[in-house]
């Protein structure tokens, strides 16, 4: 006898409209982590937005509308122009040497030699430490006279005199030195990860067709890890613009706002001069700035990439 | 089945998220029941303090407290260390803002005008009215009393205060000839006597003459030793392009090209650190740190007074305790108690001497401890005595702006990328747009 199949009506749920009743627990699931995004992210985002647009410092107890001024304040403040050139700088000069020098040590360490956990560690330990842990330590390196970088460059003749981190032209290029250190340990393991999932059949056949070492990685090794370089130049750069902590245990900004960056100035206006209408300003830049640049990255670069 | 269960799920952690997100109720002073036989819970108190020199501060504070407790079990003063005296400041201001105020602070004098701004500090007036009066106002140095006070009325009480001094090695000074006992008096002797204690080893410089951090506040030294205070009493004025200043600060780069002081900005917890290792044979700082050198060095040493050109001069620094406003008026009452207590001559003595900040009370010096102390060590004794040639720090409206607009003028001439007469002057002109709201 044939089976008959069961009516469409009998077997629908009771609720009165269905598609709720299928997707009501997914939503509810989702619920905290829009709730938490929303309270944390969004909700703060446009509040600062809202902030910006008033005159909020001590000058002001009562908020007063402002239109753009807080902006036009910050277009002419000349150590503003200076902070984002130095962010910009910091960004670029940090993630990039750090992407490069991840990739080479990754290939490096990418072997099936018994000792080739003890360099994986010994690059990869110091994304661990904390980042003013890590700040002191170089702080105490960089001291004039006794620190060990400095007697590290007197034996290329250089004077003990030397201070690097209170030089206005050398504090960057110190800071730049310690964050890639710091960072490129973190990205290499990125890199070793996605070297071990490569396809074997294409470097086989590279190599039966006679390819060089360099040809090798530059068109098949390369391209394949088009996702993780994607991905680490977007990490490095946000996590370069957004650097601080070693700022302020190291240089506090100076000399003369040499190092300092946007969150550093932002972090001088709202706490140190408690200007919260400039501040938000601040703030409503560096999102834009932000979204750009994600933008940029998943909207462009993404259709670049080998999948 | 599945699907109730995951939607009970997410219900669940909606609700434990809401519950963690709501706010904490506010810590109540306790209530006495007297139908009950045990003691009331003491009152506790929230005490924020910096630390603003090299030395074991936070331990002395922590001691302080301590008795305190003991002596006054129904109250229990809690004292958190905040940093420095910026971030003190920062911390205490964002309390208050979040609706979760200490009841006390120990924050920079200068910071008077950010705070009343804010309506953050109450007067103290009424409290020193009933409990003290003016006997008791009349025991402190005026001139420290002074950073308190604005519109007619107390703010705050001096608690650690300082002049800065010439910190200097006597045994660095015999050995290159020079008088132990003499310390250089005027800014001539000092360039001259840093010369000769500067200590080079080919290219590598093995002792330092002189070491003063690249600070505003040992520039507003520099500034009076040569004429006069840079800024308004009423805070709403700053000058720092004048001829004098442009001087001063002149003098203080050439230092450095001279050979006899390190090159680019210096930190002050540096400085200290060199001078202690006989790597600086003189030092420009605070009189706070007296008690770490004194606990650290390895060679005989000396203060004195600031080195003058047209007169002696130093700034004022350090802290005041500041009750903060927005505190129910009972625990205005208890916070009081814990100030006055930490004001008693004896208390003031102690801290003087174990940290080498001023003791801000004139009978604190008549407290047998504080003899016997500065008997044995006369060099506890000068930052008081420098009191006389002593103004106040640096107090304006948008202080932080103001001042930092200072250091960015002085890091600019001491790592020599601007000239002291072009760095002043740029910064004059930015100082008069921040203080122009208080102005109009």
């Amino acid at each position: 006898m044939a089976i008959q199949p069961a009516a469409p009506t009998a077997t629908r749920p009771r609720s009165a409209s269905p598609r709720l009743g299928r997707w009501a627990g997914p939503y509810a699931l989702l619920l905290p982590s829009i709730v938490i995004l929303v309270l944390f992210t969004v909700w703060p985002m446009l509040l600062a937005a809202w902030q910006s647009l008033f005159r909020m410092n001590l000058a002001t107890p009562v908020p007063r509308f402002n239109g753009l001024g807080n902006y036009a304040v910050l277009f002419a403040d000349p150590v503003f122009w200076k902070v984002v050139g130095n962010t910009l700088i910091f960004a670029a000069t940090t993630a990039f040497p750090s992407i490069a020098l991840a990739l080479a040590l990754a290939l490096l360490v990418n072997n099936k030699v018994r000792t080739s956990w003890l360099g994986r560690t010994a690059i990869f330990y110091p994304a661990l430490l904390p980042a003013v842990s890590a700040a002191s330590i170089w702080l105490f390196m960089y001291t004039p006279t006794y620190g060990l970088v400095t007697r590290f460059l007197t034996y290329f003749g250089l004077s003990n005199t030397m201070n690097v981190l209170g030089d206005a032209h050398w504090a960057m290029p110190a800071i730049i030195v310690m964050s890639v250190w710091k960072q490129a340990g973190f990205y290499m393991v990125f890199y070793l990860a996605a070297l071990q999932g490569l396809p074997q059949d294409v470097h086989e056949a590279a190599i039966v067709e006679g390819a060089t070492g360099w040809q090798e990685f530059r068109g098949i090794t390369f391209p394949l890890l088009g996702p993780t370089t994607l991905f680490l130049s977007m990490s490095g750069i946000l996590s370069g613009l957004q650097l601080a902590d070693p700022l302020y245990i190291m240089t506090k900004g100076g000399p003369d706002n040499a190092t300092s960056t946007i969150i550093f100035y932002l972090y001088q206006k709202a706490f140190g001069s408690w200007d919260q209408g400039v501040a938000s300003a601040l703030s409503v830049m560096l999102i834009v700035l932000f979204l750009a640049i994600g933008l940029f990255h998943y909207g462009y670069l993404d259709k670049k990439v080998h999948y | 089945m599945k699907r109730t269960a995951s939607l009970l799920l997410a219900i669940l952690v909606i609700v434990s998220l809401l519950t963690a997100c709501s706010k904490k109720p506010d810590p109540q002073p306790a209530t006495t029941q007297p139908t009950e036989t045990k003691p009331a819970a003491p009152v506790e108190l929230q005490f924020f303090y910096p630390v603003g020199v090299t030395g074991p501060l936070a331990q002395i504070i922590g001691n302080m407290v301590d008795e305190f407790n003991k002596a006054h079990p129904a109250i229990k003063v809690t004292a958190t260390y905040a940093g420095g005296y910026g971030d003190t400041l920062t911390k205490t201001i964002t309390s208050i803002k979040g609706g979760t105020p200490p009841d006390l602070a120990v924050l920079g004098a200068s910071e008077l005008y950010t705070l009343l701004d804010m309506d953050a500090v109450l007067a103290l007036d009424d409290l020193i009215a009933k409990d003290g009066g003016q006997k008791f106002l009349d025991d402190f140095y005026p001139g420290l009393l002074k950073s308190g006070k604005s519109g007619g009325k107390l703010y705050s009480l001096p608690f650690q205060r300082s002049t800065q001094l010439l910190y200097y090695n006597k045994d660095a000074f015999k050995e290159v000839g020079l008088n132990p006992e003499q310390a250089p008096k005027t800014w001539t002797e000092l360039s001259d006597a840093a010369k000769k204690l500067t200590k080079k080893d080919g290219a590598n410089v093995v002792r330092w003459g002189v070491e003063i951090p690249t600070n505003s506040f040992i520039f507003q030294g520099f500034a009076l030793q040569n004429g006069a205070q840079i800024f308004t009493e009423d805070g709403k004025k700053v000058f720092y392009d004048r001829p004098d200043n442009v001087e001063a600060l002149q003098f203080w780069a050439d230092l450095a090209k001279a050979g006899v002081q390190p090159p680019g900005a210096i930190g002050s917890s540096n400085a200290t650190t060199d001078f202690l290792a006989g790597k600086a044979a003189m030092l420009y700082t605070s009189t706070g740190s007296l008690g770490s050198v004194r606990d650290k060095a390895t060679f005989n040493w000396g203060v004195a007074f600031m080195p003058a050109k047209k007169q002696f001069g130093t700034p004022t620094g350090g802290a005041n305790v500041y009750v903060i406003k927005s505190i129910p008026k009972e625990r205005q009452q208890t916070a009081w108690t814990f100030v006055k207590w930490l004001l008693e001559p004896e208390r003031v003595a102690k801290w003087s001497i174990e940290t080498g900040y001023i003791a801000t009370r004139k009978s604190a010096y008549d407290v047998q401890a504080m003899k016997d102390y500065t008997a044995k060590l006369p060099q506890a004794l000068v930052a008081r005595d420098q009191l006389q040639y002593a103004s106040a720090e640096m107090t304006v409206h948008n202080g932080a702006a103001v001042t930092a607009l200072l250091d960015e003028a002085i890091q600019a001439v001491v790592t020599g990328k601007k000239t002291s007469a072009d760095a002043l002057k740029e910064v004059q002109t930015r100082a008069n747009q921040a203080l122009a709201d208080w102005n109009k």
